[in-house]
């Protein structure tokens, strides 16, 4: 803290936000549900997995646009660790969403895709394309498995 | 030794572990302590973290003018972020700093989905801060003097209310925090505090509300 909190932080202050602090405490608390689903969220621990890192997303900010194909939405996104990249293509519709995936280096075994609900596996076909369809809005991270057995994981992304 | 029982050993209590708001700033021990016993896997130390920084983020994602529903998403995909960074993250002593950081984030690209944020001239994003989050019902508030002074707050400058609600968080945020939280300068949080309190005073006065009988504690009781 620098020297001008100390002088500006007056002790009339000081109660009034200690009282403010009181009140939102009162009208608008973090929720229990939200809390328990924190303490929950320790249980999605990927232990020993490599995380990917997202080194491409549409979405953000001084990207171009994909844009919008016949009132579809579709983004566009990669992620990269060590030899194996992903690519995935979100269209959106609505509420809806339908990925189109590609693994990118060797890689063994079904995907994984979890959502804030659920969890889907897939097979990619020889070329290493996958696809889902009909996933809800929200949160997806995808999980696959290099050849050996370690575990390569994707950030969380809201979809 | 197990992290569990190496916590035990600091921490006799680390199960029954609540944030304490008269306490103070959290001895950065414990948050270090709890953070390195989590990334070992102690689940009771996460649940400390939780209950530590649970309305911190629920703070941040409120000043953003989230609805609860997408303030609650925000909470989560904070929460899931330290999970996956568990083991990554250098500065324990700033992990509710690197929180908040995270939580703005969440925000910002929350708020991008719903088209809420625009793009100034300059091209810095900037959010519509107005008139999106439901308006919190102060009927829930038992005294009229509360629901008086949470009406004034409601009629502060958008910038004012970001700003007082994170730090309204329980157990109160350090400005560190706090910045992280708004991406604003560290050193001008403090006079931008003063002077939006001394605007919520002014706006309580005109409703005829007396803020002078204000204790340090308080008769709403303590939060739980």
């Amino acid at each position: 803290m620098s020297e001008d909190d100390v002088v500006l932080d007056t002790p009339e202050d000081d109660v009034l936000l200690a009282h403010l602090r009181r009140v939102a405490g009162d009208v608008d608390p973090a929720p229990a549900l939200v809390q328990e689903m924190g303490r929950g969220a320790f249980l999605m621990r990927a232990l020993d997995a490599e995380l990917a890192a997202l080194v491409h997303d549409s979405a953000e900010p001084g990207q171009d646009l994909v844009g919008v194909r016949g009132g579809d939405r579709v983004r566009l996104m990669s992620y990269e660790v060590a030899a194996v990249g992903l690519e995935l293509q979100v269209v959106a519709r609505g509420e809806r969403r339908s990925l189109t995936g590609q693994v990118v280096g060797p890689s063994a075994g079904p995907v994984l895709v979890q959502t804030g609900t659920g969890e889907h596996a897939v097979k990619p076909d020889e070329t290493g394309v996958f696809c889902l369809e009909d996933l809800p809005a929200g949160r997806v991270r995808i999980s696959l498995t290099r050849p050996g057995g370690v575990t390569v994981v994707t950030p969380w992304t809201v979809l | 030794m197990s992290p569990r029982a190496l916590l035990a050993t600091r921490f006799p209590a680390v199960a029954d572990w609540r944030p304490d708001p008269e306490r103070g700033p959290v001895q950065q021990e414990s948050v270090t302590a709890l953070l390195r016993a989590a990334e070992a896997g102690d689940q009771d130390a996460w649940g400390g973290i939780v209950s530590r920084f649970g309305d911190l983020l629920w703070s941040v994602a409120r000043a953003h003018r989230l609805s609860a529903a997408d303030a609650g998403d925000v909470v989560q995909m904070t929460w899931l972020r330290l999970v996956e960074n568990l083991g990554r993250i250098e500065d324990p002593e700033r992990l509710a700093g690197w929180l908040a950081t995270t939580a703005r984030r969440e925000c910002l690209r929350t708020l991008r989905r719903s088209g809420r944020e625009q793009l100034s001239a300059d091209g810095d994003a900037t959010i519509d801060l107005q008139d999106h989050a439901e308006p919190l019902d102060s009927r829930l508030l038992s005294e009229e003097r509360d629901a008086q002074l949470w009406e004034s707050f409601g009629g502060l400058q958008p910038r004012c209310q970001q700003l007082l609600r994170v730090l309204m968080a329980d157990p109160a945020p350090s400005y560190l925090e706090a910045a992280a939280a708004l991406d604003m300068p560290i050193g001008s949080i403090g006079p931008t505090r003063a002077r939006c309190l001394q605007r919520l005073r002014v706006l309580a006065s005109s409703r005829g509300l007396s803020l002078s009988g204000l204790s340090a504690t308080g008769p709403t009781g303590a939060s739980a």
